[in-house]
């Protein structure tokens, strides 16, 4: 079964269990678990950053068609 | 007033936070505690003087918080509050160039009705790159024991009282439901992904460090506001506790409530109370009496987290002088932390004029064995005056305790408790609510 065939969730969870083996590599140190939350962090903002531009342009999009109906009114 | 020494090494940080008014931004927007620069004079030198010797030369003064609560003494809603005025301040400091070093619920306090940062010298000058050195923290402090709630429908006060460092991931990954930790994208990313992350870290014996990463202003901005945004539409899904709505269905008539509001209104009143401490007092009703009859604080601790949930919307609506705290009176938070002296016990902090014990006495005495001498002399201890509702064995709520248990409570009965009240305070007045029934009682300790 192809990638593209599969349902949005799905591709979601492949992505997902992509990032996490291409993360799990040793990270040459022993440190307190907050090492953790240092290296996952780029990660999580870059993908925090694209949801946050998507509403963004979203709420920019919505509030025009709403502006446009306003004044049609 | 409370005063806090700025130590040398810290002290050029906060002179460009204090010089570019960022402190005082924060402030005006509500999410600093008032804080006035203070130079210190020769004649202050000595009381300023640090475990090393070092004299500061400013020292910072704020208000006193008038009574310091922990966040395993707030509802669900205090923490979520607490969460959301954390963000809106980092984010509001990203903006001005500040961040925080540290993101614990320990530094937030409800002052004037809401939650403010306390701790001014968590702050510091972003670094162009840094990452946010407090994300861990937030996740176990914060973000955690809320989605314990609005997950899993469990409380999460004992967490926390039993862990001051919050809730580790690998722990809350176990108990939040996978559904959401997998089906969710913010459940995935701060849970799933990250508590991987801890643990693949911290196996790792080598001594050699990498964490050579950076992260943009941008991604920084937007790690705050999406967190922001999902805190904000978190709901706690905890059952419905016995006490939920005794505010309406206890077994008081109309009449005998007014009474005691009557009651509690004189008694504020006739003895000028401004602080009082209202036992066991559900959803704030009798406090809400002693503020409206001139009292000007008034903390309702309770063990019912619904109750108290109701108790914090009316403070937050109407009544900023009421202050909700989760406890259990037989129970009370205990001194916590290093040399037992990090997180006072609630006897530490306790400075009221008054204390309510309202329909009380027989939940402590009965319920949970008590016995009444003993009930007396703690609420004698907690302040100098008092109103203690004494509950009959006659009363319906006690026939119903008794019906599950054996009658070995031979000194539970009004007039032994009135005794044993008379031997510690002097009974200023008693009232009935109805014939036979309970009585109200207020006193003022002997000298």
């Amino acid at each position: 079964m192809s990638f593209r065939k599969l349902t949005p969730s799905w591709r979601m969870w492949c992505c997902a269990l992509g990032v996490m083996a291409a993360l799990t590599e040793p990270a040459y140190a022993y440190l307190d678990p907050v090492t953790g939350s240092f290296v996952i962090q780029g990660l999580i903002a870059g993908v925090m950053a694209v949801v946050a531009g998507v509403r963004s342009l979203r709420e920019r999009f919505l509030g025009l068609f709403k502006r446009r109906r306003k004044d049609s009114d | 007033m409370v005063w806090r020494s700025i130590n040398p090494s810290a002290q050029s940080a906060f002179d460009q936070l204090w010089d570019r008014g960022v402190v005082h931004k924060l402030i005006q927007r509500g999410l600093l505690i008032e804080s006035e620069r203070v130079v210190v004079g020769a004649s202050m030198a000595e009381s300023f003087r640090g475990p090393r010797g070092e004299v500061p030369s400013i020292v910072l003064r704020h208000p006193k918080v008038p009574f310091f609560s922990y966040p395993y003494e707030w509802t669900f809603l205090q923490l979520k509050e607490a969460s959301l005025a954390h963000l809106d301040l980092q984010i509001e400091a990203l903006d001005l160039g500040v961040v925080l070093s540290d993101a614990t619920p320990y530094n937030m306090q409800p002052v004037d009705g809401r939650m403010r940062l306390v701790d001014v010298l968590s702050l510091r000058p972003y670094r162009e790159g840094e990452l946010w050195a407090g994300y861990n923290q937030f996740c176990r402090m914060f973000l955690i024991p809320l989605l314990v709630e609005a997950w899993a429908g469990m409380p999460f006060q004992p967490l926390l009282r039993g862990a001051l460092d919050g809730v580790r991931l690998c722990d809350a990954v176990r108990i939040l439901p996978r559904s959401k930790r997998w089906g969710t994208l913010n459940g995935l990313m701060h849970l799933t992904l990250h508590a991987r992350q801890e643990r693949a870290h911290s196996n790792e014996r080598n001594a050699t460090i990498n964490v050579g990463r950076s992260m943009s202003r941008v991604r920084y901005r937007a790690m705050l506001t999406e967190l922001r945004k999902w805190i904000e539409g978190l709901e706690s899904c905890r059952l419905r506790t016995y006490w939920h709505d005794y505010a309406a269905d206890n077994s008081y008539d109309g009449e005998s409530r007014n009474k005691k509001k009557r009651f509690v209104a004189q008694f504020v009143r006739e003895h000028g109370i401004r602080t009082v401490w209202d036992l066991g007092g559900n959803s704030g009703d009798y406090s809400i009496a002693a503020l409206d009859a001139g009292a000007t604080r008034a903390i309702v601790l309770d063990n019912d987290l619904d109750a108290l949930e109701h108790a914090y919307l009316r403070s937050r609506d109407e009544y900023p002088g009421l202050l909700p705290i989760i406890m259990d009176c037989t129970d009370p938070s205990p001194a916590l932390g290093w040399a037992q002296s990090e997180r006072a016990g609630l006897q530490e902090r306790i400075h009221a004029d008054a204390v309510f014990a309202l329909a009380l006495t027989h939940h402590v005495s009965i319920g949970r064995n008590v016995p009444p001498r003993s009930l007396i002399e703690w609420l004698i201890s907690l302040a100098p005056f008092g109103v203690v509702e004494f509950v009959p064995k006659q009363d319906p709520m006690v026939k119903r305790m008794l019906t599950v248990r054996d009658d070995v409570f031979h000194d539970y009965d009004e007039a032994c408790f009135i005794d044993y009240l008379s031997s510690v305070a002097d009974v200023i007045r008693i009232e009935r609510l109805a014939a036979g029934g309970r009585a109200l009682i207020s006193y003022r300790r002997k000298a």
